[in-house]
């Protein structure tokens, strides 16, 4: 096994293609190997095929949302999850929350933002922090 | 025991007996003409007037009757007298000492009319003194007689005619006058509320309306009560009415009132929720874009080794989210200005065809990311006056809503022709169609189809609403065609610039 496929893999659900590039650019400087699904059909998909070791998903994706997704990924493999939503408020917090997500950042959000909700569920290994 | 026996002195006595009661007797003589037989003491101490003058004078009884009553008077005493039938009445007598109520009660007799007279002033004036009370109060007075088979009120107070216009006398005198003047709507209940009464004894208090003489709708407040004799029968009833117009008027009008406010409230609390829902999408269309800008400037930011093909690419990310902001941004204040009827458009003679593939060419970038190929059709060349920002802005919108709900790898057919009056604009995308049911509300501000809010499809709900405003500024439509499963077409018809000028021409 090389370094390269020790990166930790990262499901990632977004259906703003610019917003999904962004954060798979993003992932990838940091380190992480991404699967990019643009529906929750396809996120679930991509984890049944390859178990993620985190999965970072936008609140309103069509098909299932990442609400549901969250759930269904939190009960199946218990994958730590991280949301994304443009929609502020308590709702999607407490909805969020109870899904079992571990966290939840609203958008617009700032790079460090996003890696230390990431690193604060899976600390930065050493090929990671590379 | 017997006081009296049968003895020769017994005429004596009886004159003796009839001279000293203190009771007003009299014998009047048969036929209408009046005298009087004999008339005792008592009855010429009450009038002052000698027995002679009575026995002598057959004009005296008519002369002293008073004024008010003597019409009514002499004629009943003649229709009893007339056949033969005892009479009871009430009337007054001037006497030589002033007035006098009497009671009058006679019976045939054999040489004559035997009767006496009783003074009822006393009563008479406390009785006038209770009416004049009962007819000063603002009510309608009135006592009902079961003995009276057509229901008509034996007394009425004149207020009746002040309330209602019609006199106590009309009422009196017409069978079945109250019911037949009851609101027909109530007449039912104003009937079932009588026998309710009747049934149970208690008083019977309702409202209900009355036609007016001048046929007003008036409502009035009835109290009833039956009175009873001392053996506890039903003798007659009496009550009072009170004209409530005015406050059942200012009961439905309160009700009305409240109505509406309810109504506004509702429409109030819509608005509300709708504005909230509004503010909810408006946040989440500006979050997006933004999202985008800040993401990719820290991207190029953080990253001086950036190959010049990746950064040009984050640059254009940029500026196509921006674009996106700023087109958002225009039709918030275009939905605005449309709902304020304040749209500001600068006319100029326009190619709609020309305008149209400029639009086309612009949105081949979009088209190109989802892999999608918008033909364009240029049949015509229609010359209309309009606003070319403002019509861009329509043919814009209905291309984006095309790309929003075409496949990827799909099609959008544009097509622009022209008949003698309009100028035709279509736009056909190839996407799933839009169900019968929401076709109508399409065009309306805010309306986000059910796939729309389903596939979290990006929009407000505005820019359709835009659409119809701005087509409509330029005295043109828009109308939807559309079948499921097939796809949906878009048509805008402008009127040509040469037909509204031959028309103003010809006008």
């Amino acid at each position: 096994m090389s370094a390269w496929s020790k990166r930790p893999l990262v499901l990632l659900a977004e259906d703003e293609p610019d917003i999904r590039r962004l954060v798979a650019t993003l992932l990838e400087r940091w380190g992480y190997e991404v699967a990019a699904a643009a529906s929750g059909d396809e996120a679930l998909a991509l984890a049944a095929a390859r178990p993620p070791a985190l999965a970072i998903l936008d609140v309103s994706i069509p098909g299932p949302n990442g609400i549901e997704v969250t759930r269904r990924l939190r009960s199946d493999d218990d994958v730590p999850v991280i949301l994304l939503t443009a929609h502020a408020g308590d709702r999607s917090a407490a909805e969020a929350v109870l899904a079992g997500a571990s966290g939840l950042l609203t958008k617009p959000f700032r790079a460090q933002a996003l890696r230390k909700a990431i690193w604060s569920v899976l600390p930065p290994s050493p090929e990671a922090a590379a | 025991m017997r006081l009296w026996r049968r003895t020769d002195d017994e005429p004596a006595r009886f004159r003796e007996l009839v001279e000293h009661t203190p009771v007003a007797l009299y014998v009047a003589a048969d036929g209408t003409a009046g005298g009087f037989h004999y008339v005792s003491p008592a009855l010429v101490a009450l009038l002052g007037y000698e027995a002679e003058a009575w026995e002598d004078d057959p004009e005296l009884f008519a002369r002293i009757l008073h004024p008010e009553d003597r019409e009514r008077v002499l004629g009943q005493i003649a229709f009893a007298k007339t056949n033969g039938r005892p009479y009871h009445l009430e009337y007054r007598l001037v006497g030589t000492r002033g007035t006098v109520w009497v009671e009058d009660t006679a019976v045939p007799g054999g040489d004559g009319w035997h009767g006496f007279l009783v003074d009822v002033s006393r009563r008479k004036t406390t009785e006038r003194r209770y009416r004049a009370l009962v007819e000063q109060l603002p009510l309608i007075t009135y006592i009902d007689s079961a003995e009276r088979a057509d229901g008509a009120p034996v007394y009425l107070s004149p207020e009746i005619e002040r309330v209602l216009g019609y006199t106590p006398q009309e009422w009196t005198s017409t069978p079945n006058f109250f019911l037949d003047h009851v609101h027909p709507d109530d007449r039912e209940a104003v009937v079932a509320a009588r026998e309710e009464a009747r049934r149970s004894g208690e008083p019977l208090v309702r409202e209900f309306r009355f036609i007016a003489k001048d046929g007003r709708v008036v409502w009035l407040h009835d109290t009833q009560t039956v009175v009873r004799d001392d053996q506890g029968r039903p003798w007659y009833s009496q009550g009072f009415a009170l004209d409530v117009t005015s406050s059942k008027n200012w009961e439905a009008e309160r009700e009305r009132l409240l109505e509406q406010a309810q109504l506004q409230n509702e429409r109030l609390r819509e608005l509300d929720e709708m504005k909230d829902e509004f503010i909810a999408l408006v946040s989440h269309e500006l979050r997006t874009p933004l999202t985008s800008i800040r993401g990719y400037v820290e991207l190029i930011e953080d990253d001086p080794l950036l190959p010049g093909p990746e950064r040009r690419a984050f640059l254009q990310v940029i500026d196509r989210n921006a674009d996106r902001l700023q087109r958002l941004v225009e039709d918030l204040l275009l939905a605005a200005q449309a709902e304020a009827n304040s749209l500001r458009l600068r006319f100029e003679e326009l190619d709609l065809a020309k305008l149209v593939v400029d639009c086309v060419e612009a949105s081949a970038p979009h088209a190109a990311l989802r892999n999608i190929t918008v033909a364009c059709t240029v049949e015509a060349a229609p010359i209309v006056s309009g606003d070319p920002g403002r019509l861009a802005q329509v043919v814009d919108n209905l291309l984006s809503n095309a790309l929003k709900f075409t496949p990827e790898d799909g099609g959008i057919e544009v097509r622009v022709s022209q008949d003698a009056t309009t100028a035709l604009l279509e736009v056909a995308d190839s996407g799933p169609g839009i169900p019968e049911d929401e076709q109508r509300g399409l065009f309306e501000r805010f309306f986000r189809s059910e796939r729309a809010q389903r596939e979290a499809v990006a929009g407000v709900g505005l820019g359709l609403s835009i659409a119809k405003s701005l087509v409509e500024a330029h005295g043109g439509r828009i109308t939807v065609q559309s079948t499921e499963g097939e796809g949906t077409t878009f048509a805008v018809h402008l009127p040509l610039l040469a037909a509204v000028e031959r028309l103003s021409g010809a006008a």
